[in-house]
């Protein structure tokens, strides 16, 4: 059995665990929302402070490397010019010497520092003037494919710093020896401790040639060259790449600063070194800018002077990128910390949070548990008290002892049901009590009489006579209780619907005439007239049986309840698809009241009668209910004083027969 | 002892009639309420038997009305309506008893004795007078430890007169109560009555417990009576 209160109670927490769960996964999902977008911009913010930091570090990391490859590339600048500063380049050819191929540039450098060199007569004083002599000499050596150096051949004479302070390049055409800059010595030595790497390129562009790399010097500790990508360069006079990454093969990720030169001496032109050309232009190689200087043919000849080629100087300086790391290292760190402790307070203000949305859903279910307890019992209340009521309802007095006032809208309904319930059940206990006390009454009566009867016999001898007499009145007694019997046997199968009868075809008239041969004797006997008419043919579909007891019953009333000298009539006659049987009385009739008891069991409009015959208050209660089980109806009409009329009417047989039926009459 | 026994069931009615006068009651009969109404009040019953089912006017509310007009005849309820509820309110009403019916006859007229001592205020079943003892109960008398038979109407004179001892009784209180509405008033009947009764009774005691008040009627020698019966008054 289930309990209204418990499932009501269970419905309405599942009802509120779902609401809970909603307001709490709500609640949760923008909490969640709302904590990661601050984590994200707390993060970005530290984010954005460790890169700024970066850029600065970085911008002063090559701000740096700059500086370094620049004053190293003036340093290289001035080495060469002093090494080559003699090198003047000759003064243009004057009066009739042939203009350039290009007369468009073919500016004359005025201003001539040094005398024109005596070349190449002359011979040099110092070792590197000598040396210089004889690279010159093998450079004036007209280019050609033989004598060209190829990019392997360039990389195995790249050499390295031979002493300290000094580097030198030596190129099948050329060769120099430049001072390093005190501050930038320890760079090239073996085992330093610093990080830096310097690297100079020497490139050199023949006429009609692309720039190509002639020499390289690196340290020792730079396995590999650092890349030149000669496309980038512009021909400028010092210029430089901004700082950019590079990889070297074996050697890591390196920053590096590019800076180039132009041997130039006196900063004003290139150094070129002149090679004697006829008629023969430059070609720059891609992305290379040749700028062409004309010079006077030396000597004797008077053909064009041109330089023979030109060299430009890269220098790189690199430090290894995780030098810049590790100067970062710190900053990532502390940002790493920042970010995580920002992450782990998201994640901490998350778990108050949930712990207290828990706490808060975990409270509110535990209130609402109690309180829905206590709310469903006072909302019970009604039918509780309902429910007590019925439990004291007695067979005493069948009344529910509750208003329907004390109780809530929904359960009057039920209130007046069970109301209406027990009246139906007071008055089916009443009538019950009722008919168990008529019958017992009705029993003892006889048997009272019989036993009586009996004992007063037995009290003394008696004469035969006197014995017969007795035996008469107890045989007329014993037949009145079988009669009783009878009769309440025969409510009782109609009540329990079992008796059921046998329909056939029945003339009324004859049934009619059945009855009169019976009661007129007895009509008779006590002083009446009978009378019997039949008027036109009337058939019906009955049981026979049934119906003269029906007939039988009244017309015995009739008789019974008459006065001296009355009169009994019974009339049968169709009326309109019916069958009418009227029996009439000139009996002591009966009152409205009396009327309206009269079909009820054990009902006696006089009590008397009892002594007088069998009738037990039976005889118009089974009546009533075989005229019902047939079908018909049965109505009274009685004046007080004057006569009763029952008038009893069944439907006729579908199909009349035209039998003329002649009128029984008898008086 | 005069009983109205009311009741509408023919064979009952006529088979506690012939049970009641055998026990030496006179009975009269009332088959409805109104004859019985008729009855009570016209003549001194000593117990109505009463029906409740009655044509007419039921017991019930004839009891009720009688009791209502000062009518003190004891009355014996005598019904088929044997519930707890029926007696109730039948004793409340004013009955002296209630019996269910079927009733064994022996109770019946155990309890109607009972009504009638009770109507004399006599508990002891047991009537005495000087050396003469009247057993209500069995019905015998006794006289010095001598047993004398009388017939039942001769018992029943002389169990009135014992009821009403040391009291003079006269002659037509003796016929009301002794006789029934059928037996016809012959003037001595009583005084024949009477002198059997002294024959058995007095004929060889002494002293002689029935006198003649001249002018009266009898009486039944009280405590308080002369010892010696004045001579000459014996009638």
């Amino acid at each position: 059995m289930r309990s209204i209160r418990r499932s009501l109670l269970s419905y309405f927490l599942v009802l509120l665990a779902v609401a809970l769960g909603l307001i709490a996964a709500f609640v949760d999902r923008y909490a969640v929302g709302a904590v990661e977008a601050r984590e994200e911009s707390e993060s970005n913010r530290i984010t954005a402070a460790f890169d700024t930091r970066r850029v600065e570090a970085q911008t002063k990391f090559d701000a740096e490397l700059v500086q370094e490859a620049r004053s190293l590339a003036g340093e290289l600048n001035r080495s060469f010019f002093k090494t080559w500063g003699r090198f003047r380049p000759p003064d243009p050819p004057r009066g009739g010497g042939k203009g350039p191929a290009d007369p468009k540039s073919a500016p004359e450098p005025k201003t001539s520092i040094e005398p024109r060199p005596s070349f190449p007569g002359k011979a040099p004083e110092d070792d590197g003037r000598e040396y210089l002599r004889r690279v010159t000499a093998l450079m004036l050596q007209p280019p050609a494919a033989g004598n060209w150096l190829p990019v392997a051949q360039a990389a195995s004479a790249t050499h390295r710093a031979w002493s300290p302070g000094w580097i030198s390049f030596a190129s099948p055409r050329t060769a120099a020896r430049v001072q390093i800059p005190e501050m930038l010595h320890r760079m090239f030595e073996e085992g330093g401790d610093h990080t830096g790497y310097y690297q100079f390129h020497v490139v050199a562009a023949y006429p009609g040639r692309p720039w190509q790399s002639i020499g390289t010097v690196r340290p020792a500790r730079l396995v590999n060259d650092l890349p030149l990508d000669l496309g980038r360069v512009e021909d400028s006079d010092l210029e430089f790449l901004p700082p950019e990454e590079v990889r070297v093969e074996g050697q890591g990720t390196f920053r590096r600063a590019l800076v180039w030169t132009s041997v130039t001496p006196q900063g004003s032109r290139p150094l070129a070194v002149p090679v004697w050309h006829e008629n023969q232009s430059y070609s720059a190689g891609p992305g290379l800018r040749a700028t062409q200087y004309f010079y006077s043919p030396i000597g004797p000849s008077s053909r064009a002077f041109r330089p023979d080629f030109m060299i430009r100087v890269f220098v790189h300086a690199a430090r290894p990128q995780s030098e810049l790391d590790s100067r970062l290292t710190h900053a990532a760190a502390e940002r790493d910390e920042e970010i995580q402790r920002v992450h782990s307070e998201s994640r901490e203000e998350l778990t108050k949070l949930r712990t207290r949305l828990a706490a808060i859903a975990a409270g509110s279910f535990l209130a609402l548990v109690v309180g829905g307890w206590l709310i469903v019992a006072r909302g019970l209340a009604p039918v509780r008290t309902l429910s007590d009521a019925v439990s004291r309802v007695s067979e005493k007095d069948f009344a529910l002892p509750v208003a329907v006032t004390d109780l809530s809208v929904e359960l009057a309904p039920i209130h007046a049901r069970i109301t209406q319930t027990l009246d139906q059940l007071r008055g089916a206990f009443a009538r019950e009590k009722e008919a168990v006390a008529d019958i017992s009454h009705e029993l003892r009566t006889p048997i009272a009489s019989l036993l009586a009867t009996i004992d007063v016999s037995l009290r003394k001898p008696r004469t035969p006579d006197q014995y017969r007499t007795t035996l008469q009145d107890c045989r007329g007694i014993a037949k009145q209780l079988g009669q009783l019997v009878e009769r309440i046997m025969t409510l009782a199968s109609l009540d329990a619907g079992t008796a059921r009868g046998a329909v056939c075809r029945v003339d009324a008239a004859e049934l009619a005439g059945t009855c009169a041969v019976v009661i007129r004797p007895l009509a008779e006997a006590h002083g009446m007239t009978f009378t019997l008419s039949a008027v036109g043919p009337a058939e019906l579909d009955s049981d026979a049986d049934r119906l003269r007891e029906v007939l039988m019953n009244l017309l015995h009333n009739a008789v019974e309840y008459n006065r001296p000298n009355g009169r009994v009539e019974l009339a049968v006659r169709p009326d309109a698809g019916r069958v009418v049987f009227e029996v009439r009385d000139t009996g002591i009739g009966m009152s409205d009241a009396v009327r309206a008891k009269i079909f009820d069991r054990f009902f006696r409009a006089d009590a008397s009668r009892t002594a007088t015959g069998v009738h037990a208050g039976l005889g118009l209660a089974i009546v009533k209910e075989y005229v019902q089980r047939l079908g018909g109806t049965i109505e009274v009409e009685s004046t007080p004083g004057e006569g009763s009329l029952f008038r009893v009417s069944f439907p006729a047989a579908a199909a009349q027969t035209e039998s003329p039926f002649p009128p029984a009459d008898a008086a | 002892m005069r009983v109205l026994l009311v009741e509408d069931t023919q064979p009952l009615m006529r088979a506690y009639r012939q049970g009641l006068e055998e026990e030496g009651f006179a009975v009269d009969v009332a088959t409805d309420g109104e004859e019985a109404d008729v009855k009570a009040r016209t003549t001194q019953y000593d117990v109505v038997i009463l029906d409740i089912m009655l044509p007419k006017i039921d017991g019930l509310t004839l009891l009720k009305k009688w009791r209502t007009d000062g009518i003190k005849t004891h009355v014996l309820m005598l019904t088929a309506r044997g519930t707890t509820t029926d007696k109730v309110a039948g004793l409340d009403i004013g009955a002296d008893d209630y019996l269910t019916k079927p009733v064994d006859l022996d109770e019946l007229f155990a309890r109607v004795r009972a009504l009638v001592r009770r109507g004399h205020q006599q508990k002891d079943p047991v009537l005495r007078c000087y050396d003469m003892d009247i057993d209500t109960a069995a019905r015998t008398v006794r006289r010095a430890g001598q047993q004398i038979h009388l017939t039942p109407r001769e018992y029943a004179l002389l169990e009135f007169l014992a009821f009403h001892r040391g009291k003079v009784v006269t002659r037509s209180m003796i016929w009301e109560h002794l006789y029934d509405e059928y037996d016809e008033n012959t003037s001595n009947v009583v005084d024949v009555y009477i002198r059997y009764l002294r024959n058995k009774i007095d004929k060889g005691f002494d002293p002689p417990l029935i006198l003649t008040r001249w002018g009266e009627g009898y009486m039944l020698r009280g405590d308080d009576d002369p010892p010696a019966p004045p001579a000459g008054k014996k009638g």
